[in-house]
């Protein structure tokens, strides 16, 4: 695509890239403090225990160590942590440091604060104690029996429990031609950002102000979190975030940061934290791991008649508190619909506690809960129908013009096509010849298979009671040398905000975009707002810095006009100047930095500017939702998201039949995010997307035993898909602006992840069908698709 | 993820060396590409005091043509070995073996002493070796001794070798022309630890008789250590055909006994975990693993046949 400097739609290379590219990217493990201290922390080896004593005389003794803190010492410096987010759910007392209990393996226990890590991980050695064990609660039937109680004080282990029903389903259900029924389960698996949590903590004991530098998504909740956790003023503290190497949602809570806090207010130094891999497996932000039951009912022209859904999901020790989880299962609750029209609808959804890690957000955040059951049940029923999984979509999308939709269970979708989109997929990838090179590959003992998802991807949400709430404030301001920055506190976690939120400012005001810096990742500089979360960007960030320019621009052009003594209506900016529309004439022109020294140095204000408006060349616009609702309706539904990108992913994978094992040929998808800002970094989010949905289908699970333990720790034993196992990826696209933003634009950028998981799930059916066979669990190892075969096959020599 | 503290020594030569092994007594590890054992220290798996890094010993790293094949020094990096001209021409199968090797920047580390001592189950070099019947050079206190491969592997990353001694050389024969080869692996991702790897190596007579076959497997005997297939010796005398690789992969399938308790016989216990555990992701049950290394034994056969076919 060819590079112009200015505009929207244009695939600028990333501003960012040069920085990172060249080693000039700047981390908080890269940051050093004079007198900063190290911090090693001890972990529960236990999934479930009482904690009965602990001696930490031995470690004290070890040259280097300078502190020790137990959960019960800490409890001086802090309060429980704050609750992120709590809608319908239980919120349990939980401490950054454990307290007398302990509830999952790598729970801290004990922190060490030394002159380096090494010898705080020696002293964490020296540390003994007594765990007086209970039994452990590691699946959802434990929680359910139960085995044990994580809080006692709940009576049972139930966090998350609602109910929802629209229409009579059993009466659908009972006037249907065909019921299918399906329980479909889904492993737990997290978002292995490459740099995983790090922190330092500096109060100042003079000032009483608390500095922290940490790797974050959210500033600014982060802020508010540390301030409600330790019980100190919010605005004491200020949270710097550098450059993020990856959130996916898992960095959008204060957990085990507020440990770095209490450190440091108890010493009053500098101390850095920095999570190491096994840390971050054990403690980082888990997700997805469920059992789906889906009822559907068709009628005799396999249209939907009702749709019945039970979400049992396994939570882990907490999603309230440690991380924002637990309300991505009611997100899930109201999206099984997804892509098609649900006249009657049932849902129930029931999230347990269990000794596993804490439930967080990762690229999905229940959008893919929704999506990985309702599209493999499409493809089961067609399988069973002996109809084409295209066919049964074709008949049950919501049609182009059916847009803004209201889905049954409350969601308001606001523009798409997905019968387009579908057709857009097939004709792209070729798929009746595909299909045909099946039957010829089949001859060859070549085993390949097609399988297809259709994509919802609800974006941009506004939650209540909590920390996801949905709305931004933007900041942008013209320096006296004519150029512009725009401030947000929207994070910069690699998905291109540098690059993108100055397109959409120059858009507005005619300018190069390098002659636009965008500054975000410090709550002292930035507007209060949200982080990147909910593929939010291009629906909140990008409204509010879209329309805040133009409140700049317009004041910019009242005062040229004063300067030129033209109408500001009769104003245009073009190429960093302000000028008669039009016009080349010199006297109907004044660039921008003539403008600004006019303003701010010669001769200044005075005079310059016209009667009524003031010096301050500085705009600042908080968007918030137009299509948000709060207020239930009379079945109790809301709208929690504003935009929603939509697509048709095919995958293409060959199964070795001797070995099980699944490579994948290649993606093609179709895919509608309104109006694109800037293509190439679209076509890299679902890339990107795509490679975190295929680990969770190939390969990525954490896995706990019997005793709670996790015992894949590391990155040789949780297995990632590198470059070698994604595969190439087309993408096309087609734009249906959204009526709900300024621009028309969608945020994106979880739309690769919510529907691959099932595309490729489909895709193995398809290629295994001389087997029969039906998958069961994920991820799809080698030996779990080689036994579904070795079934099929007996099954087979049994007719 | 920091290391137990230890004492380092920078060995010049073997003497060094194995002064200092003597010295520390088995409290030490020798420290080569540092590939696994850097890792293992970094997480506290395992805690040497002492440390004898032999990577200044710089005759250690060569391969030479000798009169019965390859002789190739322990502290040769995998990368070395992989684009070695020598090897291409007298031993082209540890090149193959060589590139399933994880990816090419722990090839650019590792050492192949390093790997057959550590002995991890599906290691490459090790079923090279078993394959080729290699000998190891063996250095200790009390001089140089040889010991074949068929009796240098012990267990789950245990090796013959003795607390004060290390290895120096490996020699494999050279593979003549007419010889077909083969190395192939079951993994789970690219580059990734095999669940079961095999090696091959096939020559026929002018009739498609097979005069010669043998096929060595990895992470499929109970002991953890390579293990060569007793059924592809059988295959000696026939006519290569579709059949005889079919007979081929259910007799090994058959004949193979992987450890069904992998994990529980490994030599390190995970952090934060009582799970006494290697790689979870490389062990895969026994049922699967038989199935796997009866089908990877057929397909490496066959590879090596129509190598020679295409006269490669």
């Amino acid at each position: 695509m060819e590079e112009t400097k200015a505009g929207l739609g244009v695939s600028m290379k990333r501003k960012e890239d040069p920085r990172f590219l060249t080693g000039y990217g700047r981390y908080t493990d890269d940051i050093e403090m004079n007198g900063m201290l190290h911090l090693a922390i001890l972990r529960s080896p236990h999934a479930h225990a009482r904690i009965v004593s602990i001696d930490t005389s031995k470690a004290k003794q070890l040259p280097g160590v300078a502190a020790i803190l137990t959960g019960e010492e800490s409890l001086k410096y802090t309060g429980k942590l704050a609750t992120t987010i709590d809608i319908f759910n239980k919120v349990p007392e939980v401490y950054p440091i454990a307290h007398k209990k302990v509830r999952f393996v790598g729970e801290p226990v004990v922190i060490v604060a030394a002159t380096d890590r090494y010898i705080a991980e020696d002293a964490v050695d020296l540390i003994e104690i007594e765990y007086d064990v209970l039994p452990s609660v590691v699946t959802i039937e434990d929680a359910v029996k139960p085995t044990a109680l994580l809080y006692e004080e709940w009576g049972d282990n139930v966090q998350q429990d609602w109910k929802s029903n629209i229409g009579d389903v059993e009466a659908a259900f009972a006037n249907s031609a065909h019921i299918f029924e399906e329980t479909i389960t889904h492993s737990r698996y997290t978002g292995t950002p490459i740099e995983s949590r790090v922190c330092i903590a500096d109060y100042n004991p003079g000032s009483k102000k608390m500095t922290v530098t940490c790797s974050t998504q959210a500033p600014h909740q982060i802020r508010t979190l540390i301030a409600q956790t330790l019980q100190i003023p919010e605005h004491t503290i200020r949270v710097i975030a550098p450059d993020i190497g990856g959130g996916y949602g898992s960095k959008l809570q204060a957990d085990a940061e507020v440990i770095a806090c209490i450190m440091s207010r108890m010493l009053g130094r500098p101390v850095k934290w920095t999570e190491d891999r096994v840390e971050n497996m054990l403690s980082g932000m888990q997700s997805r791991d469920y059992s789906c039951t889906v009822k559907i009912g068709l009628d005799k022209d396999y249209i939907i008649t009702g749709m019945q859904v039970k979400l049992l999901a396994n939570i882990g020790m907490d999603g309230t508190c440690h991380g924002p989880g637990t309300p991505a299962l009611l997100v899930a609750g109201v999206y099984f619909p997804g892509a098609y029209k649900i006249p009657v609808y049932d849902v129930e959804v029931l999230g347990v506690v269990t000794n596993k890690g804490p439930y967080g957000a990762h690229r999905g955040y229940g959008k893919d809960i929704a999506s990985y059951p309702v599209e493999r049940m499409m493809d089961i029923m067609a399988q069973k129908l002996g109809i084409s999984p295209i066919e049964l979509r074709m008949r049950n999308f919501i049609k182009k013009d059916e847009y803004p939709y209201q889905n049954i269970a409350g969601p308001i979708y606001d523009s798409g096509d997905y019968e387009q989109l579908m057709k857009i997929a097939l004709e792209k990838a070729d798929y009746d010849r595909l299909k045909e090179k099946q039957i010829e590959l089949r001859k060859q003992g070549i085993y390949m298979g097609v399988g297809i998802s259709a994509m919802l991807e609800p974006s941009g949400a506004a939650v209540f009671n909590g920390i996801f709430n949905g709305f931004q404030a933007a900041t942008v301001r013209m320096t006296p040398e004519g150029d512009f920055q725009i401030l947000t506190s929207h994070q910069n976690i690699g998905q291109g905000v540098e690059t993108t939120l100055p397109q959409v400012a120059a858009n507005v005001l005619g300018v190069d975009i390098q002659n636009i810096t965008y500054l975000y990742g410090d709550t002292d500089v930035t507007p209060y707002g949200l982080g990147p979360f909910s593929s939010r960007g291009a629906t909140f960030t990008v409204s509010a810095v879209h329309e805040a320019t133009k409140l700049l621009k317009e004041k910019l052009l009242k005062i040229a006009g004063h300067l030129l003594k033209v109408d500001p209506g009769e104003l245009e900016m073009v190429n960093g100047s302000i000028r008669k529309t039009g016009s080349l004439s010199p006297e109907e022109s004044i660039s921008l930095k003539d403008l600004g020294n006019r303003i701010h140095l010669w001769p200044g204000p005075y005079g310059t500017l016209p009667e009524g408006l003031d010096v301050n060349l500085e705009c600042t616009y908080t968007w918030t939702s137009p299509s948000a609702r709060w207020e239930p309706d009379e079945y109790g539904r809301v709208n929690l998201y504003t935009t929603h990108p939509t697509g048709v992913f095919i995958a293409v994978v060959e199964v070795d039949i001797k070995t099980g094992q699944v490579r994948i040929e290649k993606f093609v998808c179709s895919h509608d995010c309104g109006t694109i800002i800037n293509p190439m970094i679209v076509d890299g989010q679902i890339e990107g997307g795509i490679a975190h949905g295929i680990g969770g289908a190939l390969m990525e699970n954490l896995e706990y035993n019997e005793s709670g333990s996790l015992v894949n720790l590391d990155f040789q034993s949780y297995l990632c898909p590198t470059a070698m196992e994604v595969p190439v990826i087309e993408s096309h696209h087609l734009q249906s602006p959204s009526p709900f933003t300024p621009l028309g634009t969608k945020g994106m950028g979880e739309g690769g992840t919510i529907p691959s998981p099932a595309a490729i799930t489909n895709a193995l059916e398809d290629a295994l069908a001389p087997f029969n066979v039906r998958v069961k669990d994920l991820p799809l190892t080698p030996e779990r698709v080689l036994g579904w075969i070795k079934q099929g096959e007996r099954a087979y020599a049994k007719v | 993820m920091k290391p137990a503290p230890f004492e380092y020594v920078a060995a010049q030569s073997v003497n060094d060396a194995i002064n200092a092994l003597q010295k520390y007594g088995p409290d030490s590890r020798i420290l080569a590409g540092g590939q696994s054992l850097l890792q293992e220290m970094n997480m506290r798996q395992v805690r040497p005091s002492f440390i004898v890094d032999i990577n200044g010993i710089k005759d250690l790293d060569y391969i030479r043509q000798s009169s019965e094949g390859l002789a190739i020094g322990a502290l040769t990096r995998h990368r070395t070995v992989e684009r070695s001209e020598l090897v291409k021409q007298h031993c082209p199968i540890l090149r193959n073996a060589a590139e399933n090797i994880a990816h090419f920047q722990v090839r650019n580390r590792g050492t192949i002493g390093g790997s057959l001592v550590q002995n991890a189950p599906g290691a490459e070099f090790g079923v090279t070796a078993l394959l080729l019947d290699a000998q190891m050079v063996v250095v200790g206190p009390q001089g140089e001794r040889i010991v074949p491969a068929s009796s240098f592997f012990v267990s789950h990353f245990t090796t013959v070798l003795k607390p004060n001694e290390m290895l120096t050389e490996i020699r494999f024969p050279t593979l003549t022309k007419d010889t077909g080869y083969s190395f192939i692996e079951v993994t789970r991702r690219h580059g990734h630890i095999p669940i079961v790897s095999v090696a091959a190596i096939l020559t026929l007579d002018h009739n498609e008789t097979i005069t010669d076959v043998r096929v060595a497997l990895g992470n499929v005997s109970p002991e953890g250590i390579p293990y060569r297939a007793k059924a592809a010796e059988q295959l000696r005398g026939l006519k290569f055909s579709d059949e005889a690789l079919e007979k081929l992969a259910k007799d090994i399938k058959d004949e193979v006994n992987p450890d069904v308790e992998a994990d529980t016989n490994a030599a390190f216990v995970k952090q934060f975990s009582n799970i006494k555990g290697r790689r979870v992701s490389e062990i895969a049950s026994s049922e699967y693993r038989k199935e796997a290394a009866g089908n990877l034994s057929s397909k490496a056969v066959k590879h090596a046949y129509e190598q020679i076919k295409g006269g490669m």
